[in-house]
């Protein structure tokens, strides 16, 4: 709720009145889904970990662009070194130094209120934090964690200046550190804290998802597009639209594809797109005896079978996916990453689509017309999820598959996923670390010390797929990890425990008096529109 | 009426007990909250000990114990996903759903009320029956259905309301209220009317039927006889004896207006209690779902109270009786 | 022996004084039969079988009304995304919509009618229980029960008409319940009572049929209430399953499509939805007048 005296309400009257509008630049923005809070530690939920990004910065941007390190590196197999920018400054006008930084690794580590912080995996396996000087801070692992500088995305950097740090301040996991007061988490929540180094300065939040910010004058790069940002949400997509067309706001996130027909033919408003991380997959039971919800005439798991998978892909037409049900915003997938991010092999060709072959496999294997599916999908969770479900039942259905569709809530689904009842599901992954994250989850042999396979409902297991995986895992040589990572894409693309779809666009619908240069990963920011 | 009183209390302790507990269980069927707040590249040990922390790796006769200790305490705990005391989330949400409830209420009283005695006195004239014709199909659309189309016309072609939000809101007594300034009437226009044409043409057919019956009451016939006025028998005689069921029915109404405007206030936006259900049962987060339709079941043991209290006070057969 | 044709003629007699001079219950009495005979031949009458995703085409997909489809016929009403024909889905959704209603109100009523018949004459603890059940059922929202029936059971049509009893019932207990003890007072109840005859056959024999009437008047209303909140439990994604659409989920997916000027996808289900809910509260209401005693007595005057 924006808050606004009665007198400030007749004075910003009058001067509207005056000069047509009182913010000459202020943004109003529309998200899908609320941020829960201003705590940047709380969650790595889009929607709020949009919101924190305009007032906390991270060492390193999620699209690899330095903020508030400038360059950074492994000195030896354990030791992250990272140098600081000079001369930034808090919104609160404190310096940013490298105290700041194992601050805010201690305060992420340390229970506020005696309640973890979702965003520690940022912090993986790090054993201290050191100022080398004032500005130059050494990460230390306790083993070969050659994705820490990814993982440190997420560790926004806050003022050491808010807590009192007591005598001496040295790192460890507990986020003890010999910190004597942090700011509690009522004050945190209260905003007296939501002190970053980023483009625009908190002004409100409220629980109910709605936030001002404004400009932050003293920012160290080229400062904001906006003097004021206003954002709230709307969950429903059609009343997001229609708050657009009816001039509550200048940009809202993730219109359906159809509202976008809606825009056309309209000067006043217009839209832009951008190719996201998010992969859209679907996950097959490989490796159980018998897959749940998926049976075969002669009682065994037929999804085992390589030509049934084989089939299974060759039997839906993506391009007609993409054109006719997402309105040409989704890219047909060659692998389960986008083939654009960073290390993909995009020499890889997309998966095709022969449905008399897929007919033909399915004989040479001996499973016509004898296999039945459980195709289990979550609701209102990817864009036209449920006309996309339908429409790959509609594909397997023509090659004498017998398919029920189930969709659930998203609530019902995870359930089910992590009690490992869903044989064959939809299911969505995008991440700023690039094609490695999803599938050193997904397909690898469970490696708990590499953290490998935490997310393996296929049940597949191989033993290239894993070298290749286990190599990746310990290269800091970010060149040889690509390799790696691509060999093991490559053998996950030929051996199909899952079946790559298409990649997800982001659709940004706005005023057309500004334009919109969206981002990759799913995220709303202020800056990413400018003022025609 | 001390021993009547508490025989209420007791049950209607009761029953919220019991709906505590048919809540937990139903959330537990639901969801696992640790699968809804965790994210991919969690480990295992991130998830026990994200379990541990909110309570969820005892088992779960124990998380009940505990859950019911603390609420015998006054304390409904703290929102999964929010990271805050239930009750602040509550606190803070119902405002802006009463205000909305209230002004629905008082336009289905306003509007349906007389449309119903014209159609109940009139009974059979063309403007009675064009009334009732109009008032079945308001009742006949669906909710959200009427609230798609009301965002349709009046936002997206006519322009002339806000299609979602609250707008502004200014302070009264400590609380933020939208219908304080200009820009949060308008905003709070279509939700209103949304849960207010239900209301009219419910409150019509109750007034009519109401009317109808009275009208051939022997003492309605009698005071016709004895040459009273047309607007006096209104006013004496037929308002007082419809309100009796449309105070029971109203009562009973309101309580569902604040309880369950979960489909109004998704559509619109409002972000008032009823979206604090709808998103928290998605997300899973039990505590504020338990507490809230604790809240919910007083809040209607309480209105049935009340009703009583005031049927007693508008019926004199009844009021005698005690 | 029963008189079957004097019974018959006595119901259409009654049928005929209910409609008699009231050409708005009859036009909705018709459009009733209508709608439910279109329900009943579905199968055989829609053109196309729109939950055989075999058939389905999305290269079909969105067509406006009276479009050619790939296989030469025309989709009178236009089509969905699929490529499903939104006459069949209307006819097929209609079909769902009246089953799932019909199923859950017919089942919904027994089992509130034998409560708050029990809870009448039993009394005590067996009439607590029953009327705090109730209680309860008022303060629990149907959202969060149809979420419990998915998540135990799964999806599917049988799990949805499971909630809407659980919704149903309630209202007919209290009903009931109310009605029979209205009747308990009567004197010849006590006479039964004093001459030896089982509660239970005072039950059936005496309660039952007298206090009946008042909660049979209300079905229609129930039929139509059952309908909309099928409509609004699909809306909200907690519904039937989405390859088996119903009039409310068929609005609910054309709400997507509203904004863009495919009106025809929403609007459609949504003006038969409304029809026939329409059509079954004008009947209700007429039975409801000609049941009322106030009123019959201004009807013969």
């Amino acid at each position: 709720m924006k808050h606004i005296n009665f007198k400030t309400v007749c004075f910003v009257g009058f001067l509207a009145s005056m000069m047509g509008s009182v913010y000459a630049d202020t943004l109003r923005m529309a998200y899908s889904v609320a941020p829960k809070t201003i705590d940047p530690y709380k969650s790595s939920a889009s929607a709020t970990a949009s919101l924190n990004e305009h007032v906390y910065e991270a060492l390193v941007s999620r699209t690899n662009e330095k903020l508030l390190a400038t360059s950074y590196g492994w000195t030896d197999d354990t030791t992250l070194v990272v140098n600081l920018r000079k001369g930034v400054k808090f919104h609160n006008g404190a310096d940013f130094t490298a105290e700041d930084v194992i601050y805010s690794s201690c305060r992420m580590m340390y229970r506020v209120d005696g309640k973890k912080n979702m965003l520690t995996s940022a912090m993986g396996p790090v054993t201290d934090v050191v100022a080398i000087d004032d500005h130059t801070v050494a990460f230390k692992t306790v083993g070969l964690y050659p994705i820490l500088i990814q993982k440190l995305k997420s560790l926004s950097i806050l003022d050491s200046g808010d807590a009192d740090l007591g005598a001496t301040l040295k790192f460890d996991n507990t986020g003890d550190c010999g910190i004597t007061r942090y700011p509690t988490k009522a004050e945190f929540e209260s905003g007296k804290y939501a002190n970053g180094t980023g483009k625009y300065k908190y002004e409100s939040f409220a629980n109910t998802g709605d936030a001002a910010l404004v400009r932050n004058d003293n920012y160290w790069g080229e400062p904001g597009n906006w003097d004021r940002v206003e954002m709230t949400s709307v969950e429903n997509s059609g009343a997001r639209m229609a708050g657009l067309l009816a001039g509550d706001y200048d940009l809202i996130e993730n219109p359906t594809g159809e509202d976008l027909l809606a825009l056309e033919g309209n000067p006043a408003y217009s839209y832009s797109t951008m190719p996201s991380w998010r992969t859209i997959f679907l996950i097959l039971d490989v490796g159980s005896d018998v897959a749940p919800g998926v049976t075969a005439a002669d009682g065994s798991n037929p999804l085992k079978d390589i030509r049934v998978r084989q089939a299974l892909s060759l039997s839906i037409d993506r391009d007609a996916i993409v054109d006719k049900l997402m309105g040409g915003n989704a890219t047909v997938a060659s692998q389960f990453a986008p083939s654009y991010q960073d290390g993909a092999d995009s020499s890889m060709p997309n998966m095709a689509y022969d449905a008399d072959k897929a007919r033909q496999l399915l004989a040479e294997a001996g499973y016509s017309d004898s296999i039945s599916i459980d195709l289990r999908m979550p609701t209102g969770k990817y864009q036209n999820g449920k006309r996309v479900g339908q429409a790959i039942a509609q594909y397997w259905s023509r090659i004498g598959i017998q398919v029920n569709l189930v969709a659930e809530p998203w609530s019902v689904f995870r359930k089910g996923r992590s009690a490992r009842e869903l044989g064959v599901f939809m299911y969505g992954w995008g991440h700023p670390q690039g094609p490695s994250q999803m599938i050193s989850y997904a397909f690898g042999t469970r490696d708990k010390a590499l953290n490998l396979g935490g997310s393996n409902y296929s049940n597949y297991t191989d033993p290239d797929y894993d070298a290749a995986m286990r190599a990746w895992a310990v290269e800091t040589d970010e060149a040889k990890a690509f390799e790696y990572n691509q060999e093991a894409m490559r053998i996950a693309v030929r051996d199909l425990p899952g079946i790559p779809l298409y990649y997800q666009h982001s659709i940004w619908a706005h005023k057309s008096d500004i334009s919109v240069s969206g981002r990759p990963d799913e995220r709303t920011f202020a800056d990413m529109a400018t003022k025609n | 009426m001390i021993s009547y009183i508490t025989k209420r209390l007791w049950q209607s302790g009761l029953l919220a007990f019991i709906m505590s507990l048919i809540v937990f269980l139903g959330m537990y069927v639901v969801g696992d909250p640790v699968e809804m707040l965790s994210e991919e590249d969690w480990t295992e040990q991130d998830k026990i000990e994200l379990a541990i922390e909110l309570g969820l790796d005892k088992p779960l006769h124990e998380q009940y114990l505990n859950f019911a200790g603390d609420i015998i305490q006054g304390d409904f705990g703290v929102s999964f996903v929010h990271n805050r005391p239930v009750l602040d989330l509550i606190v803070e949400r119902l405002p802006a759903t009463l205000e909305i409830a209230v002004l629905a209420m008082v336009i289905g009283l306003s509007i349906g009320i007389p449309l119903g005695i014209y159609s109940g006195i009139k009974n059979n004239s063309r403007g009675s029956r064009i009334i009732s014709f109009f008032s079945t199909i308001g009742y006949s659309t669906p909710n959200f259905w009427q609230a798609i189309l009301l965002i349709m016309v009046f936002a997206v072609f006519l322009k002339w309301l806000p299609a979602s939000g609250r707008g502004l809101t200014n302070s009264m007594f400590g609380i933020e209220w939208a219908w304080l300034s200009l820009d949060g009437l308008k905003h709070m226009t279509l939700p209103a009317i949304n849960l207010a044409i239900y209301k009219i043409c419910m409150q019509q057919r109750l007034a009519k039927s109401g009317t109808q019956e009275i009208l051939y009451q022997e003492y309605m016939t009698f005071a016709r006889a004895k040459g009273i006025t047309r607007n006096r028998i209104i006013r004496r005689h037929l308002l007082r004896n419809i309100l009796i069921p449309i105070v029971t029915i109203t009562g009973l109404e309101v309580g569902g207006l604040i309880a369950f405007s979960t489909v109004t206030e998704t559509i619109f936006s409002w972000p008032g209690i009823g979206k604090l259900l709808l998103d928290s049962i998605h997300m899973v987060d039990r505590p504020v779902v338990v507490a809230y339709l604790i809240l919910i079941t007083l809040m209607f043991v309480f209105i049935n109270f009340i009703v009583d209290v005031m049927y007693a006070f508008l019926d004199p057969r009844i009021r005698h009786q005690k | 022996m029963i008189d079957y044709k004097k019974k018959l003629d006595t119901l259409s007699l009654q049928i005929k004084s209910i409609f008699s001079g009231h050409p708005i219950a009859i036009a909705g009495l018709i459009g009733f039969i209508i709608f439910v005979l279109t329900a009943l031949l579905a199968p055989w009458i829609a053109p196309q079988n729109p939950y055989d995703l075999m058939i389905l085409d999305i290269m079909d997909g969105l067509l406006p009304p009276l479009s050619k489809l790939g296989n030469g016929n025309t989709a009178w009403l236009g089509t969905d995304a699929l490529g499903r024909d939104i006459l069949s889905a209307v006819m097929y959704g209609l079909r769902l919509s009246l089953f799932v209603a019909f199923v859950a109100v017919s089942i919904g009523t027994t089992i509130g009618v034998i409560l708050g018949l029990l809870a009448a004459t039993k009394g005590g603890w067996v009439e607590s229980v029953i009327m705090r059940a109730v209680d309860l059922k008022v303060s629990f929202p149907g959202i969060l029960l149809a979420l419990m029936m998915l998540a135990i059971f799964g999806t599917g049509v049988d799990k949805i008409i499971y909630a809407l009893i659980i919704g149903v019932w309630a209202s007919k207990a209290r009903l009931t319940r109310s009605s029979a003890l209205q009747e308990m007072q009567k004197e010849y109840i006590d006479a039964a009572r004093i001459s030896g005859i089982p509660s239970w056959r005072i039950m059936m024999k005496f309660l039952l049929p007298n206090s009946i009437a008042p909660v049979l008047v209300m079905v229609p209303m129930a039929l139509s209430g059952a309908i909309g909140a099928e409509a609004t439990l699909s809306f909200l994604g907690v519904g039937v399953p989405i390859t088996e659409p119903s009039l409310g989920l068929l609005i609910a997916n054309g709400n997507d499509y509203l904004l863009s000027g495919k009106w025809w996808i929403s609007i459609f289900p949504g003006i038969i939805l409304v029809l026939l809910v329409l059509c079954i509260n004008v009947v209700a209401d007429r039975v409801r007048e000609f049941n009322n005693p106030y009123l019959k007595h201004q009807d013969r005057q």
